[in-house]
This record gives C-alpha cells, structure tokens and sequence, in this order.
C-alpha cells in the first residue's frame, strides 16, 4: 500500500504541473487584465496604468511571467553588490523603460531604441510557489496565501458540516429506501431527489432564507455570526443556527446523490447469491441487511466520498454569495472576476492537490471495504 | 409661605435637571446603538489612504481620517472649515502656484498626538516618492514642493497656475506619521506588503476609530471620544459596523428585517416599495441625484486600425473613419431615434433623468437650454437619408447607397456591446435595439463580462459600447479632458476611446483650466459651450442619469442626508435598541 501510495504521488507530478500551465494560460490569455479591473478610474492617467502593468509583472512574456510565479525571479535579476539595485538580469528588464505621458515607452530617435531609466530596478524578490511564495494579491496587495487562510476556517466549518449530514443522511435514506423498496417511503426519496436536483442552489437559498429568515424569522438572514463589535464570532456551538440555511443548501444534493446510489447499491447486493446463501442458512433479515448487505453497498459508495473533500475545502462559490458566507469559494470568484491571478491560481493549485489527495483516499477507502482489493 | 416656596422653588429645579437628564445622557459618548450599513461588494484592501484605490476601502477610510480639505455638504464644494477638513483656510500667493494652508490645530490622533502640517507632509513624501503602487500621477504630476511652516501651516507649490488645483488635491490625506515613520520607514515600495494597513493601531480626526477588520465578514470602527466636531458635543452611535452583504435580496431582506441600519442605494427593483412603506411611516427615505452617468460610446475611427490620438511630438494622428459612426448624422440620428420614455419606464422603473451632455443639471457647470435630444423619428430617418443609408432593396435594413466612410450596399449594422448581469443595462439595450432597428439600422446586442468589456473599451476595436460614469463630487468639469481630449486616446489604457478630437473643445478646455483669476462666470460659459459641442457631435450618447433612494430604519435619529453626503451628521445618528 505504501508503495502505491508514493506512486500515485508521484504520478500526480506531472499532472500538477499540466493543471498550473494550462490554468495561468487560460486566466493569463483571457480578455481584461487586472490593469483594466484595478484602473477603471478616469482620475488615472494612461501613463499610470502602463506603469501598474510594470509593477505587478504583467507586461512580460506569459511565459516569463509563468516561470515567475512558479520559480520566483530572484534569479532573474539580481544585485550582486549588495547596493539594493539589481546588476544583472536575464529574461526580464535590468531598467525599466522611461515611459511618455501617453504609457508608450521614450524611442531614441537615433538608434531605435527603447529609452531605459537611470536607475537599475530593484533584484527580484519572489521566490515562486515551488518555494512556497504564492506571490501577492493584486487586489488586496498582501500575500495570496493570506487571503486564503483568512477564509479557510469558515469553509472548513461549512463544508464539514454539509459534508456529514449530506453523507450521512443519504446513506441512511438510500437505506430505508431499498428496505422499503416500492414504497411511500421510496417513492417519496426519489420525488425528493429529482425536486433537489432540479432547484439551482442559489435559488434554493434564497428562497429557505426568504421563509426561515424573513417570514418565520426562525433563522438569521445570512452571515457566519452575528453582527457585533467584537473582533471575532462567537465559538462555533454558539452560532449553530447561521449554519443551518447554508448546510440545508449544500447538503441538499448530497443527500439526494448518495440516497439514489446507496438504494441501488443496496438493491444490486441484496440480489446477489451470497445474500441469498446467508438467508437459506436462516440469518434473521436484519442481520442479512446489516452484516451483508449495506458493507457491501458501501464499496462504490467510498468511489464517491474522496472526491468530495475537494467540495469540502474549495468552498461552494454560489451560495456562499447568496448566504454571505466568507469562504474560500467567494473570495476566488471575485478573484476570477477582478483578475487576481496570484488568488486564482493559488486555489487552482490548492484544488487540484485536494482533488488528487481525495482520489487517493478514496482508493484507500477502497482497499479499506473491500478485502478482496490489493493495491501491493 | 417663604418655605413652601423654597421646597417649591426647589422641586422645580430638579424636576428641570430630571427633565434634562435625559437627553444629556443620550449626547454621551457612544451613547446608542452602532450604526450598521451594507457593504455590497467585496472586502476593502487597505486602511492606508495612501495606498488605496477602491471605493469600499475610502468607505472606511472616510470615516476614519479626516479629508484635507473638506467638502462642505450643503453647497457640495471644497471650503475652508468644511466639518471633516483638516484646512480651516487657505491663501494664494500673487504667483497662482502658491498655495499656503492653515491648518485646524484641535484635531487629535486616537492616541493623543495633535494632528499636524507634518502629517500630511509624510503623506506627500511618501505618494509623490513614486515607488508606491498608489495611482498618484495628478498629484504628481501638479506638486512641485511642499513645506510644513509651522505645526499648522502648509506650504505647497504648484507646477503650473490653473484653476483645478484644489480640485488635484482631493486624494491627500493626513496620516499618523509618527506612526507610519516607525512602521513604514522610507520603504515606500514595501508598503503595500505590510500588515499594519489592515491592522491600524492609530486613525482619529474622524467621528470614528479603527477597531477590527474580519475578513469576509465586517469592518468595524468604534465612537472616536476625541472627535470636537461632533454635532451633539459627542459621537452618539456607539461604532460603525461595514458589513458584507454580497446579495442585493438579501441585503434588502436584512433592511426589512431592522438588521441594517440604512441602505445607501436602493436596488431598483425595491425602489416602488420602499417608497410605499417609507409613505407609510415604516422606513425614513431620501432621494439625491445620481453620481453616474448611462452613456454609450461611439467609435469614431478605424476599429480595424486604432491609433493613439497624439505622436510623441504632440501631433494630431489620422485616426481612419468609422465605416458607419465616423459620420455625425448617423451619430445624431440614433440620438434623434432614442424614445427615452419608453426606456425609463422600460428599463429604469421610471426613475431615469435624460442627459444632454457630460453635466449633471445639479452640477455649477450646467449650462442654461443645454437640452438632451427629442425623439423624433422623423428626423432620425431624414439625417440617415441625407448621410446616404437608404433602404434600396425594401429589406427593412438601410445600405450604404453614397454614403460617406463605408462601401456602396454595406448594411447600416452595428454592434452594440454592454455589461453582463446588469439588469437594467441588458434591458435598456434590448429597447434600443428595437427602437433604431425601426429606423433601418441592424443592430446587434451583446452582454459581455465586464474584464472583457474594459479590454474592448481601450483597445477601440468595437462599435458601441454602453458602460457607467462616475462624476466627480464636487464637480470637476475639467474631467471632460480624460475622456474627449486628442492626449487621452491612447490604445490600451487612454479612455478617449471613440477617438474624438475637437479643435475647438480643446481649446475651451485649455482655457477654462487656465483661466487667469478663474472667474467663475467665464469658466461656466466655457464648459457649457464644450458641453454643447459634445452634444452636437455626439461622440457619446448619454442617456440617463437617476436618482438614488437611501432609506434608513424609523428609530434613527438626526438621519439627516443631504445632497453633498449621507453620512455629514453620522456622529449624531441616534439608533434606540430595537
């Protein structure tokens, strides 16, 4: 197992590094700039917004600004006096252009040159994420992974809870509804599952708050916790109720998900020779369901839960909108949108190891249930 | 008898000071509730005026450091003494580029220091160092020294004498420089990475101070007991709490629900009700003019071939035609074709304002008979007529048959692009169509993200474009420089992107700016023929202006918004607890 652990790592190298250039390629190439996001104001003159493209990287070469990000660009300027002005340079600038009042760069008329300043510009001071420097946000102009911690906890609480009830429910639903197969109670599962596949979140959300919040005034309207003036939210068992819109919404569709797999699991297994073997040998039927039946059932259940811990930490972009949650998912949706490329590609990275690491558990999970899978 | 009326005399005296105990315990600091206001958009980025670039972030820096010059709320025009000024005065030397502040002395930081010349000369060191990421150039640009005199006297000199110099000051602020020298030093290109701009420790000048920041969540500020321009001797609310609240429904929600303490933008789908209950007493409402402009941007030029309007010597460059819009009848005729009414009530729920121009009519520019164009049909088609786009195979779409830029049976097509998501954009465009297709145009819509309509913008490769404008409050006229002047068409990042170039508008700009003695009058006849010719040629068709509806709860107190502010008299907000 070990073995096949360290491979699938392994393996994962690559596609890691296929996921990073495709995503800063497609958020790099696509139209608007953070320039134009962060300087849609007539009091900035053009001469500025060049200047800004300079200062946040954004004028190079996609790919120098790709080796940037990943391996940093202290090698590729930097001082070797110690003057606090860089000396040597490769791939970017040693000294900026001087740049006219309309942004374009001073052309010396004699040689055809670009006019450069005197001054050389600073070594660089980026290490890359391979050194674990994710770079600073365009936007809130502090480091990226920052602005990830701080938004973090809240989708860790969310996604935890709505990933519990979800699983846990739909389980035991998908459950009552093979034991019960053909009835109410089954066919009440299914209505209740095409209804909650069918309601877009966002609506769901907006429409549980308008009831609980609004009309029965049962539920807050929104938030994590309560508005104060205190620095922090009060402890988590405290604020209970803000969760409960939030993990209805979310865990909506993993009930209905997991209540239609586990009955037809359930239902697959019950049919098997097996099964039928523990009954002729006079097993009373709960014991058949219990011990035979729902542990194999779960097996392609467990296909589904480590993927889901891709859900649980990358937030769920649409209804913390709605809901004012301040999860990860908002923030790297406003991120998307003002062209933060550091945020984005931060959680693009983040992701994709929580997606690798989540289909790793679940093969694990596999060979965990079922004792006839040997990964060795 | 003489005692009884001791006893009497004395019972009314303290049945007097009982009487007043009660609104003198409600003038004390922090005294009600704090006043809770919606942030819907995202998190502010810094609390450091000297970094700041975003509205949500001068949100809360507004309420925290006082302006430089202040703004007065009822004449909305910057003066001397202004409430939330730092300058009670000021005084031009005979050279016009020597300016001499004299600055309030009872104003204190949150830790007791007086705020001084000093601060906002570390203000100044630090933007026009250039090495910040602040977008400064104006200020840059126009300052060409500063000096504190004294701890309440400020020097500065201008490059240039010209009548906007107040008017380039408007992003200064005094900040706590000894605190910023000792968190900052002089690494002024650093100063963007460092954790104190969302964890001041020091703000102050301002109804309120900095108390905590959380993330995703609210911004909160505390009653500053320092502050002596409070209207009630004292800041009453007891802080002020920007929360986040990311969904228009909800945030209405939360209002209706008393969990907001005002609403400072009323979605317009909420407007006709809110005004109902606040008629019916349960909400307190407002309504000011708008701060934005609706235009559509015509591109005069080439979209094929754009070009930057100037060379490096300052010449004028051939900007090519527009096959279509490069002519004015046709720019006029889909003036003349806009049936405004039938858009107001179509897409603004009846609350939009015809523009004539780039002026607010609230705006001391505003000229007298500057009238928006009258829809007429009629007019409409005899211009495209006249500028030979006629309908010659009666297919409903008018060909170019002589026309001026485009060739023999081109289509009068064009294609007209604005932001996506934007209800009221997305309608409005959608009458449009209608409306000019009548006349014979065949005319496309399109709804594009917003990144990616800015990119299209300034790379003027598109037809139309229909965006927002914000105008400057107070009113800065001068502004039409950045948008129709030949030095503001630059490809890619300059926002005169229609490529308009008037000899005559830039002239009267030029000359308004630099007017000797800056009569107000003269200035005023200026613009307002600039305003006309804008009018006339229509690099722009403005569309509409609005009003915006604040509302707040009925348990606020002194909730008092004028035009030139909501928030003058936020230090006197009483909010019972509900």
């Amino acid at each position: 197992m070990t073995k096949y652990i360290i491979r699938r790592l392994l393996q994962a190298l690559p596609i890691m590094l296929g996921v990073t250039i495709l995503s800063y390629g497609l958020i790099s190439l696509a139209p608007g700039g953070p320039v134009e996001q962060l300087a849609f104001n007539n009091r900035m003159k053009p001469r500025e917004r060049e200047e800004l493209r300079y200062k946040l990287g954004v004028s190079d070469p996609l790919p120098v600004q790709y080796l940037r990000w990943l391996l940093g660009d202290d090698w590729m300027r930097w001082d070797n006096d110690g003057d606090g002005e860089a000396d040597g340079a490769i791939l970017i600038d040693l000294h900026a252009p001087e740049l006219l009042e309309n942004g374009k760069p001073r052309i010396d008329e004699s040689t055809g040159e670009i006019v450069r300043r005197a001054e050389a510009l600073p070594p660089g001071d980026r290490y890359g994420i391979l050194r674990g420097d994710f770079g600073n946000s365009f936007r809130y102009k502090r480091p990226a992974i920052n602005v990830l911690v701080e938004r973090l906890p809240a989708t860790l609480e969310l996604g935890l809870v709505s990933f519990l009830v979800g699983t846990i429910l739909g389980i035991l639903i998908g459950i009552l509804a093979a034991i019960n197969r053909g009835r109410l109670f089954d066919q009440l599962s299914r209505v209740f599952a095409v209804i909650v596949n069918s309601i877009p979140n966002f609506g769901l959300a907006l429409v549980l708050l308008i009831i609980f919040g609004s009309v029965l005034k049962i539920l807050p309207l929104g938030g994590r916790c309560k508005t104060t003036l205190d620095a922090t939210c009060v402890p988590f068992p405290e604020r209970l109720e803000y969760l409960v819109i939030p993990v209805i919404v979310l865990a909506a569709g993993a009930v209905a998900g997991y209540s239609r797999f586990m009955r037809a699991s359930l239902l697959d297994v019950v049919s098997q020779d097996y099964i039928r073997t523990a009954r002729s040998k006079g097993l009373h039927d709960r014991a058949v369901w219990m011990r035979h039946g729902i542990r194999n059932a779960m097996i392609p259940i467990a296909t589904f839960i480590g993927p889901s811990i891709t859900f649980l930490l990358g937030g769920a972009a649409v209804t913390e909108t709605v809901l004012s949650w301040p999860g990860v998912g908002r923030s790297v949706v406003n991120a998307a949108v003002q062209r933060d490329h550091p945020v984005v590609m931060l959680v693009v990275v983040y992701v994709a190891i929580a997606n690798i690491l989540g289909y790793l558990l679940s093969d694990i999970l596999y060979a965990v249930i079922d004792p006839r899978i040997r990964y060795d | 008898m003489n005692r009884l009326f001791r006893i009497l005399s004395l019972s009314m005296l303290l049945l007097f000071f009982a009487a007043l105990s009660g609104p003198v315990a409600a003038q004390d600091l922090g005294s009600g509730a704090p006043i809770i206001e919606p942030n819907f958009g995202d998190d502010p980025t810094t609390f450091n005026p000297i970094i700041a670039n975003d509205g949500t972030s001068y949100d809360v820096i507004n309420r925290m450091f006082p302006d430089f010059i202040g703004v007065d709320s009822e004449t909305i025009a910057y003066m001397g003494g202004a409430k939330g000024g730092l300058v009670s005065s000021w005084d031009i030397a005979e050279d016009g580029v020597t300016y001499t502040f004299h600055l309030r002395d009872d104003m204190v930081w949150s830790d007791g220091v007086p705020i001084t010349a000093d601060d906002v000369v570390w203000f100044l060191k630090a933007t026009l160092s250039g090495e910040t990421t602040s977008p400064r150039q104006q200020l840059q640009d126009s300052v060409a020294s500063y000096e504190a005199l004294d701890d309440h006297t400020l020097n500065i000199v201008f490059n240039e004498a010209n009548c906007t110099l107040i008017d380039t000051l408007n992003p200064v602020y005094p900040v706590p420089a000894h605190v910023y020298e000792e968190v900052y030093g002089d690494d002024y290109a650093g100063m963007d990475e460092n954790d104190y701009n969302l964890n001041p420790t020091v703000s102050g000048g301002e109804a309120f101070v900095f108390s905590n920041f959380r993330p995703g969540e609210q911004t909160t500020l505390l009653a500053n007991e320092d502050y002596n321009q409070a209207e009630m001797g004292a800041v009453i609310p007891q802080g002020w709490v920007y929360k986040v609240v990311t969904d228009q429904v909800v945030q209405m929600e939360q209002f209706f629900a008393g969990e907001l303490t005002f609403v400072d933008s009323v979605p317009q789908a909420n407007r006709d009700d809110v005004r109902a209950r606040g008629e019916a007493g349960e909400f307190q409402t407002f309504e000011t003019p708008a701060g934005t402009i609706r235009f559509l941007s015509l591109n005069i030029a080439d979209p094929n071939n754009p070009q930057d309007g100037l060379d490096a010597d300052g010449n004028a460059i051939d900007q090519g035609h527009h096959p279509i819009l490069g002519d004015v009848r046709v720019r006029q005729a889909l003036n003349y074709g806009m049936n405004f009414d039938e858009i107001n009530e179509g897409a603004f729920f009846g609350t939009g304002v015809p523009v004539a121009s780039h002026v607010r009519p609230t705006d001391w520019s505003f000229p007298a008979g500057l009238e928006p164009y009258p829809f007429d049909a009629d007019a409409a088609m005899a211009l495209l007529d006249e500028a030979g786009f006629t309908d010659a195979d009666g297919d409903g779409v008018r060909e170019c048959n002589g026309c001026m830029h485009a060739e023999d049976g081109a289509p009068l097509a064009l294609t007209v692009k604005t932001n996506a998501g934007n209800t009221s954009q997305e309608a409005l465009y959608t009458i449009l169509q209608d409306q000019w297709n009548e006349l014979g145009f065949d005319i496309t819509v399109e709804f594009v993200e917003f990144g990616t309509l800015v990119s299209e913008f300034t790379a003027q490769t598109y037809d139309a474009i229909g965006v927002f404008w914000g105008l400057a409050t107070p009113a800065n006229p001068n502004g039409i420089a950045d948008i129709f002047l030949p030095g503001a068409d630059v490809v890619g990042s300059g926002y005169n992107t229609q490529s308009f170039n008037n000899p005559r508008l830039n002239q009267l700009i030029e000359e308004a700016r630099n007017l000797p003695g800056c009569d107000l009058e003269t200035r005023k006849a200026m613009y307002g023929e600039a305003y006309q010719i804008l009018r006339d040629e229509s690099p722009w068709i403005w569309i509409s202006t609005g009003n915006v509806l604040l509302a707040a709860q009925t348990n606020v107190d002194n909730w008092a918004p004028r035009a030139g502010g909501a928030r003058w008299n936020i230090d006197a907000w009483t909010i019972a607890e509900s």
